[in-house]
């Protein structure tokens, strides 16, 4: 029974932690994607071919959108990276911090 | 390190390196799915560069780990003790029981890797490992010497590490894919007709080379550990805070090439088979499976990737409200279910006849069994042959791959039309089909 019930608690902390990574990052991306089209227009070249004129500020929200999701993939480098070498990320202080297992 | 002329016991070692890095090899294809089946499904990646980008990352990935995971048998049995090193009670007659012991499970557990690559099912490859090394621990040192479940102060054991987390995993996965999945198509629905889907196929990139990377991590070094524990069982290593050089190269390598060839079988199946995925919902199922795989691992839930990687695809499936084959979810449940018990009944069977005809005559018959099995079922995959070349072609067929008559099969894979075989009344003008 206390298998069961560490595995749910287990199971519970990756389930919040992979929602947060796992659904967040793509979903910041999703905005980021959103806030670039927002104001974009469609113009057509002189060739014919449309094209799409995305604006300033979509494209500055946008790319700050995509900083947060470099991040969060630099912290999932450094989570493979770390139990490499022994070394686990520490969420403790304000920063993830390498610090020894 | 000892040195000692060639022996019975060095000849068993020989087949227990030899086994490890077929097991290692296998370990790689049929885990390339995992990671690439849904940029390869959505054409987010060509196959073959799919496969290459698993590959590589597999190899840096093995390589970017220095610590020594030797303990990696002490999840489900025990024969080692904290430190890595093989207890007393197992290196009886020289150590070649115990050398016995890991070739027989790493037996069970390529030729169910192979038996389920070849039904085009994704399974777990540390299961059918630890399930080999299980069954033919048990039957060497008896049921006393299983660790069923921890001893209360952590997730160990057969159920703790093997059987609960199957159930527990696929669904976290499968929620973090469908929320991902449906926020996302929320979010930019509205903006699509300016957007064009494979905007999002970065996002699913990087998601599946996050998942090689960890996958390079954490199985080659198991392999690492299986070998080096054969090495300290004959005495051929004495240390538990090193493994040598060349077993490290050695396992990268081949968990490399095996993810390079590609099970494409596996692919398919989780690419096409499941459900039919757009890049959208391919980067919140990527998304969702690197990070399940990564928060585990960082809070000691053991997992299999594979799990994980179906549950997302599922999830990201779920989530716009595609149409599921759950024939095929089905069939592949159950081939998580009989992972475990069949490698472990694999690595007992095996164990029992080699240990009957002797260490060295036992060994040789065990490998040569592992031999002509394998080669039976590489060539009888040669009859449905699935590549790079069709890996994405339709999926229309429900069964198994091997129900179905091997022309037959073919020529749907080869995706060239199938001559129709009509009733004569449907074939007369004006007929309707």
């Amino acid at each position: 029974m206390n298998t069961i019930t560490q595995a749910l608690s287990g199971g519970w902390n990756v389930l919040y932690t992979s929602l947060a990574f796992g659904a967040g990052l793509p979903i910041i991306y999703a905005l980021a994607m959103r806030a670039r089209m927002t104001g974009a227009t469609v113009v057509v070249d002189a060739k014919g071919k449309e094209q799409i004129r995305t604006t300033l500020l979509g494209n500055t929200v946008a790319a700050l959108l995509i900083v947060v999701i470099v991040a969060g993939v630099t912290l999932g480098i450094a989570l493979i990276a770390a139990s490499g070498f022994g070394k686990v990320v520490s969420f403790d202080s304000a920063f993830p911090t390498i610090v020894d297992k | 390190m000892h040195t000692r002329e060639v022996t019975d016991g060095s000849l068993i070692l020989g087949l227990v390196i030899v086994t490890a890095l077929a097991f290692d090899f296998t370990n790689g294809f049929h885990d390339t799915a995992n990671a690439m089946a849904a940029s390869i499904s959505t054409g987010a990646l060509k196959p073959k560069a799919a496969v290459a980008l698993a590959a590589v990352l597999n190899l840096v990935g093995a390589f970017l780990s220095v610590e020594v995971a030797l303990t990696v048998t002490n999840a489900v049995v025990k024969i080692q003790s904290n430190n890595g090193a093989p207890v007393t009670e197992v290196l009886v007659d020289d150590g070649n029981k115990l050398l016995l012991v890991v070739l027989c499970g790493l037996v069970g557990g390529i030729l169910w890797n192979l038996f389920t690559w070849l039904l085009g099912l994704p399974s777990s490859s540390s299961h059918a490992l630890l399930g080999g090394l299980t069954g033919s621990a048990a039957a060497a040192f008896g049921l006393a010497g299983v660790r069923w479940t921890g001893d209360g102060t952590k997730l160990d054991g057969v159920v703790g590490k093997v059987l609960l987390p199957s159930f527990i995993s696929p669904v976290i996965a499968m929620i973090v894919a469908f929320v991902g999945c449906w926020v996302v198509h929320k979010i930019t629905n509205s903006v699509m007709d300016r957007l064009n889907e494979r905007t999002f196929r970065w996002g699913q990139i990087g998601g599946a080379s996050l998942v090689s990377l960890a996958h390079g991590t954490n199985d080659a070094q198991k392999t690492m550990g299986v070998m080096t524990l054969a090495l300290l069982a004959s005495g051929h290593w004495t240390s538990t805070e090193s493994v040598p050089v060349w077993v490290k190269v050695s396992a990268a390598l081949a968990i490399a090439l095996g993810t390079y060839l590609g099970g494409w079988r596996i692919i398919r199946t989780l690419g096409k088979g499941l459900v039919d995925i757009t890049p959208r919902q391919g980067m919140a199922s990527d998304g969702s499976t690197a990070a399940v795989i990564l928060a585990a691992s960082h809070l000691g839930f053991a997992l299999s990737t594979t799990h994980v990687a179906t549950g997302s695809v599922l999830g990201g499936g779920l989530g716009r409200g595609t149409n599921v084959r759950w024939h095929t979810a089905g069939r592949m449940v159950t081939a998580w279910a009989t992972t475990f018990p069949i490698a472990a009944l694999i690595g007992a069977l095996t164990f029992w006849l080699g240990h009957a005809l002797g260490y060295t005559a036992g060994a040789l018959v065990v490998f040569a069994i592992l031999t002509a099995a394998s080669l039976w079922m590489y060539v009888r995959s040669r009859q449905g042959h699935v590549g790079a070349h069709n890996v994405n072609a339709e999926w229309d067929e429900p069964t198994d791959l091997l129900d179905k008559d091997a022309a037959v099969l073919k020529q749907m894979i080869d995706n060239a039309p199938v001559e129709p075989h009509l009733p004569e009344e449907n074939l007369t003008p004006g007929g309707t089909r």
